[in-house]
């Protein structure tokens, strides 16, 4: 509560702030390749659509309320920056952005994932605009007198593309082999200067030629910034204990709203021969013919009579 | 006597080799067979440890509500803010920073104490808890500034309480911040809302 009143009745009683009530972080973070761990897009103008989201954190007891926005970046006094204030009408990055729930309520000790949207307009001039995904604590202040009231922002940063060049090149495709299962390994990397998304295949021919399988990338759809790269893997599973075959990445890179292309590894060359089974086998025979020729000379023995 | 335990002895010997090479035979197949191996190296006394570390975030707790009196006609300097706890443990590469803003205070008769006229202090003193990597800088605060369009809705310009490099991550305690307000002569008297918005950006 904040009153008018005398001057020796001046006095502050500014409470001490408590342990983080909740936090937010970008959707994918921990799990791409990403430069920079938050949300920083190159995208071509006119209707590329982008789809990313915002995880929410409460560490609470209690059900904590928040809404969820964008916002164009403004320069602080002081020299920092931050998301413009609630209520602005956001022209830039803050107006390309859609969340899809913008008002949300997280349980005590969970999060929250919540999705968006990212348009670039098409007359948009080519550059670098930032801009924040905003995370506004709602209800949290008091009734009455000054409130105060928390925000965490994390950057938006997208390129403007004036020439999209897109271009993905994959692999080296590797693989291991776990018993029966193999598991394959290709690297995804973005040469051009534009972000994708990728998905793809891993194929395997048999020595005749068939396909003896078409396996999927995992993770689906990961996006990979120009100069950046993601690894992917793919397990097949039931390989056989004996013979050969070539297996292929072929990965297909969408640039949101735009471009598409398609590119492959060099083929990787599997031979498959059970090391282990004939070890065994020979191990097998030769103990057997040990037996035997041990067997063979006790019936050729004589025992000496007196 | 002698040669018949010559001969018995004669005899066992091949029957131990032939069951010396079964039982070698035997060890050296289990050994190599895929599935036994493994079976094998887990009678150890190690221990094996998984541990990941999940992904960080971005947090930013400051006390609920500011609650003090003030002098019309006059700069009311040095109220306390109290203290401003953040986290950034998101280590993705970006500076960061801590700003705060204000919209005009307002009563219900009327009254309006205008952003414009109020100022902030960062507080110098930042604290980083045990696993925090360096410390974030203070920042220079300022006047309150912004096209008032709707006063006591409207908030002000970001002014920084602190910045951060991206090689600092942890969770930091502010203190010493204050907010200093001008209330115009002929202010009335009464109790005023307003809201202070801290936010952290990263």
């Amino acid at each position: 509560m904040l009153a008018l009143a005398l001057p020796w009745l001046v006095t502050s009683a500014a409470a001490q702030a408590t342990a983080p009530e909740y936090g937010v972080r970008a959707g994918l973070g921990g799990n791409t390749t990403l430069a920079h761990n938050h949300f920083s897009y190159a995208l071509p103008p006119g209707g590329a659509t982008l789809h990313d989201s915002v995880v929410v954190s409460n560490f609470t007891d209690a059900p904590l309320s928040f809404a969820v926005h964008g916002a164009d970046m403004v320069g602080a006094q002081g020299g920092g920056f931050a998301p413009a204030a609630e209520g602005v009408a956001a022209k830039l990055v803050g107006s390309w952005l859609a969340v899809s729930r913008p008002a949300i309520t997280v349980p005590p000790h969970q999060e929250l994932s919540d999705a968006f949207t990212l348009v670039v307009p098409a007359a948009q001039l080519p550059g670098e605009y930032l801009g924040a995904v905003v995370v506004a604590r709602s209800g949290g202040g008091a009734a009455q007198g000054i409130q105060v009231l928390t925000r965490a922002a994390l950057t938006v940063d997208v390129t403007v593309l004036g020439r999209v060049d897109l271009h993905a090149a994959a692999g080296p495709l590797t693989a291991s082999q776990q018993r029966n299962e193999v598991h394959f390994t290709v690297p995804v990397s973005n040469r051009g200067n534009v972000l994708f998304t990728f998905t793809g295949v891993v194929t395997v021919r048999d020595g005749s030629g068939r396909v003896a399988a078409t396996l999927p990338v995992t993770p689906a759809n990961l996006y990979v910034i120009p100069g950046g790269h993601a690894t992917v893997t793919a397990v097949w599973r039931g390989a056989p204990w004996w013979g050969s075959a070539d297996a292929v990445a072929t990965i297909q890179a969408r640039v949101a709203g735009g471009a598409q292309a398609t590119v492959r590894s060099d083929p990787l060359h599997l031979g498959f021969f059970p090391w282990a089974v004939v070890v065994a086998a020979l191990a097998g025979v030769a103990a057997a013919l040990i037996a035997l020729v041990v067997l063979s000379r006790r019936r050729g023995f004589r025992p000496a009579v007196t | 006597m002698t040669p018949v335990r010559k001969g018995l002895l004669a005899a066992r010997r091949p029957r131990r080799v032939a069951v010396l090479a079964c039982i070698s035979a035997a060890t050296l197949a289990a050994a190599l067979l895929p599935g036994h191996a493994v079976e094998a190296s887990t009678q150890g006394s190690a221990q094996t440890v998984t541990a990941t570390v999940v992904a960080g975030t971005l947090t930013v707790a400051a006390p609920p509500a500011l609650a003090t009196n003030l002098t019309p006609g006059q700069t009311n300097s040095g109220i306390a803010l109290g203290s401003l706890v953040y986290t950034n443990t998101l280590n993705d590469g970006s500076s960061w920073s801590v700003t705060a803003t204000s919209n005009d205070w307002t009563s219900l008769v009327g009254g309006n104490i205008p952003f414009s006229g109020m100022s902030i202090a960062a507080g110098g003193t930042i604290n980083g808890a045990v696993g925090s990597t360096g410390t974030p800088s203070a920042g220079a605060g300022g006047a309150l500034t912004g096209t008032d369009t709707t006063p006591g809705t409207t908030q002000s310009n970001p002014v920084t309480l602190a910045t951060g490099t991206s090689s600092v991550q942890g969770v930091y305690t502010q203190t010493g911040s204050t907010i200093s307000v001008t209330v115009p002569g002929g202010t009335a008297t009464g109790v005023y809302t307003g809201s202070i918005t801290y936010t952290i950006t990263g």
